[in-house]
Order: structure tokens, then sequence, then C-alpha cells
């Protein structure tokens, strides 16, 4: 367990001392400023425009700050070959690929708790109440959506051999993850059985962000915010991030790198 | 041999778990979301729909073609052709978001109450109505609308200061009510009226319109009971 936050706490570190990623994280600050000067635009709609501009800043550049982070490390881990220094070290490599995963995460954590108060900040500034359930719950499953992402960030960078492979894959599986749904709904109606199996099997294997996504949900009437919904895809998610995780671990000790 | 055994044995449940989790969660969506929610044969006309419901962010592009339709609407130039594209992009603000409450009311508003287009109107209200048959709240702008068409009066004023009374009103139900009020009550009853609209509107054109209105009555010196009226204003 201690190693597992050593490392943990490394990648954390290292990320905070990334330039790259500390200009990120103050650019996600000014998106979410800017979102109060967009809302302007919007008359008479200025706190709707507010809630959507925000959570979609939060969910896309916290998905670039895993895009980043993760390139950053595997560019040190491969072309850098700190990975060879950390092998020859007493530690598990299961406990080096949990902890790089805890250390993505909270990273992660911290720029969308900090991209989030800014936002609920500004809504109270345009007297609305920002302590809304429905956006919190909405940003604490964006938060949720990169975890599972972060998952297979973690599974393509022990699989994949270059950098620019391992991105394309991730960026691959988020949009996959959004349009799966819609596929599936397609193809119930069609006879070909073939065609609903194979769509079937991508659509368990990839992950469904669609499900998380409740930011477009804010103001309908349809629910999906009742505590059942909420309790089973949190279990989905978690029951996937294990899976992925694991299957990472299986391979990582079998990977050859002398 | 045990362990590799334990392990498969392992997964194998994990993952039927994850998949029934998977599969509970998207009955639970097919069965509570709309058929517009998912891509289907007759859905979306324009490629930024089909990229926005894609990639999970249509409400905020229905906000986007919110702040297009303020543009189009507040260009004077558009007001020579009476603006005749005024239905289609609320038509498409509809059709990404058919949720969004606010622009259905809104753009029947003008349409049936500022450029005379009752059928348009009616017909953004029952697109509406449609796709949120529990929001009773449209039914007392289709009632405002139906009555304005044939001129009952007293039916439609009714309705408005019916909806009138909801926060999620537009403003410009407010400015539309005072301008009909303007025609039949009397001056006390007119500064009355504009004085509550200054005071609780959201909108700053409407409050900016509701004090020259108010202005404009003190002004005219026909008030009868000035000093009750002062003491409000204070």
């Amino acid at each position: 367990m201690k190693s597992i936050f050593a490392v943990a706490e490394y990648i954390i570190k290292q990320n905070f001392r990334n330039k790259i990623l500390n200009v990120l994280t103050i650019f996600s600050v000014f998106i979410i400023g800017f979102s109060l000067a967009i809302s302007e635009l919007a008359q008479e709609s200025e706190i709707r425009m507010l809630k959507d501009f925000g959570l979609f800043s939060i969910s896309l550049l916290s998905f670039i700050i895993l895009l980043l982070s993760v390139t950053l490390q595997m560019f040190e881990e491969t072309e850098l070959k700190t990975m060879h220094i950390i092998m020859v070290k007493p530690i598990k490599r299961s406990e080096y690929l949990i902890g790089k995963y805890l250390g993505l995460i909270f990273t992660i954590f911290m720029n969308i708790l900090l991209m989030l108060v800014i936002l609920m900040l500004i809504i109270k500034l345009r007297n609305s109440d920002p302590w809304d359930l429905k956006l919190l719950l909405s940003a604490f499953f964006v938060f949720v959506s990169i975890c599972i992402i972060s998952s297979v960030a973690i599974l393509f960078s022990v699989v994949a051999t270059s950098v620019p492979g391992c991105i394309l894959f991730i960026f691959f599986t988020y949009v996959l993850g959004h349009l799966t749904i819609h596929l599936k709904n397609l193809v119930m109606a069609s006879e070909n059985t073939l065609l609903k199996i194979i769509v079937d099997i991508i659509y368990y294997i990839v992950p469904n962000l669609e499900l998380f996504n409740l930011k477009n949900k804010l103001e309908t009437t349809y629910g999906l915010f009742e505590p059942s919904y909420i309790f089973l895809i949190f279990s989905y998610s978690i029951l996937y991030i294990f899976i992925i995780l694991l299957i990472s671990i299986k391979y990582f000790e079998k990977k050859e790198f002398f | 041999m045990t362990n590799k055994l334990f392990y498969s044995i392992f997964l194998i449940l994990l993952i039927s778990f994850c998949v029934i989790c998977n599969y509970i969660a998207t009955k639970e969506v097919f069965k509570s979301q709309p058929d517009w929610y998912f891509f289907n044969k007759h859905s979306f006309k324009k490629f930024n729909h089909i990229l926005s419901a894609g990639m999970g962010f249509r409400a905020l592009m229905a906000d986007f073609e919110y702040i297009y339709f303020l543009q189009y609407y507040g260009n004077k130039k558009n007001n020579v052709t009476r603006y005749k594209d005024l239905y289609s992009i609320f038509d498409s603000i509809t059709d990404i978001d058919p949720n969004f409450i606010f622009a259905y009311t809104y753009g029947s508003a003008i349409l049936a109450f500022n450029l005379k287009r009752y059928d348009e109107a009616i017909s953004l209200i029952n697109k509406g109505l449609k796709y949120n048959p529990t929001f009773w709240k449209l039914r007392l702008y289709l009632g405002a609308i139906v009555y304005k068409e044939i001129d009952d009066k007293e039916k439609y004023i009714s309705f408005l200061e019916e909806a009138l009374k909801f926060d999620d009103h537009p403003a410009m139900i407010e400015r539309i009510l005072g301008n009909i009020y303007e025609q039949y009550k009397s001056p006390d009853e007119l500064v009355l009226y504009w004085l509550k609209i200054y005071k609780k509107t959201k909108d700053k054109e409407t409050k900016n319109y509701a004090y020259n209105k108010l202005l404009r009555h003190i002004q005219s010196g026909k008030l009868k009971n000035t000093e009750i009226i002062l003491k409000q204003i204070q």
C-alpha cells in the first residue's frame, strides 16, 4: 500500500511540475470564467447557458488533461527509459500501475474540483443556486467517466508501443463511448442478427460513456437522476475500472522491458 | 494452476456483473428517453446536430443556436423581411434540444404577438407539447395565441396574466401585457402595473421599458391618487 501511494505521489508531483499541464489548468480556469461572458449573450437564458457551457468545459478540459498527462508519462517511460529505473526498484508491477492510475485520477480530480468551484462561484454571482443537486451530480459523473477513460488509457499505455498510437486509441474510445448507445438504438430496428451481435459485442466492450452524460439532462422531465439509476451506473463504473485495471496488470506483469 | 483458475472465474464473474449493470442501465435509458434522444432515420437535419448529439453536448449546441436567434432578432435589417427565418431557427433549436422550454414560450410569443404569424406560433407550441407533455404551462401560451388569433381580448389577457404568475415566463410577456393594458386601463392602474414589472423583472431591457413608461405616466399629470402612487414608488 505504501508503495502504491509513493507512486501516486510521484505521478501527482510530476504532473504539477509539468508546465504544459499547469498552463492548461490556468487556461481551464479562464475558460470557466469565460462562461460568465458567454452567458451574457444568452438573454433571459443566462443560467442555463452558464451551466451547459461550464459542464461542457469541465468535461472537455479534463479529457485533454488526461491525454496530456498520459502522453507525458508514456514519453518519459519509453523515450527517457525511466521505466527501467522503476523496474529495478523493490516495487511490484501491479503496485506501480495502481499507483500510476491513482495519481492520474487525483490530478484530474483536483482540476475538475477547481473548475467546479469557479463555476459555482459564477452561478452564485448570477444570483442562482450553486448547490443544485443536478449540477453537482452531472459534474461528479463527468469525473467518473474520466476515471473510466483513465483506466482504458492505462491499459493502452501498457499495450501500445508508441505514444501517438496510444493517444489515438484513447481518443477513439472516447468518441465510441459516446456513440455506441446510438449505434445500438439504430441496429435494434434491423433484422440482421449478425449485425446485432457485432454491435452488442462492441457495445459491451467499449465503455458506455453516454450513461454518465447527465449534463444534457439538467432541464429534462425524463428523470435519470433517480438514486436507483445513479447506483447502477456507479456500480458499472467501479466494475469496469476494476476489470480494465486487472487486465492491464496481467499484461504489464508479463511485459518484457529488457 | 488453482490461482489461474480462480483468477479466470473471478474475472468472468466481474465481467458478467459489469455487463448486467450496463444492460439494465441501458434499458433504463431507452425506457426513460424519448425517440428523438437517439439517432434514427428521421432525426437530425444538420451536421452540427449529429456531432453534438453524438458527442454529448446537445444542450450547449441549442444554447449557441439560441444566441444566433437573439442576434437575428436583434438585427433591424431582418425586419424588412418580417424575420422570415424565425420559425425555422426555433425549429432548429428545439430539434437539437426538444426540452428547451424557454425557446417554445419565447418563440411563440414573438411569432404570435409581434409578428402575428399565428399558425407558426401554434405549430411551435404544439411541438413543445409533443415533447414535453407534462409541462402544462405551454398550454397557457397556446390558449393566449388561439384567443389572440380570434381577437377574444378578455380570454387571451387572462391566459397571459396566468402565464405572468410563473417565474419562468419570457420578459416579453410583461411588455405585451402592459401594452394591452395601455389601451383600456386607467393611468393609476398602469403606473402600479409598470411599477410591479420594474421591481420584479429580471430583464434589463424590460426594466428600462417599465421605467420609461412609469416616467411618462407620472409626467402626463393624469394620475388621480398621486400621493399613494409616489409612496409605493418610494
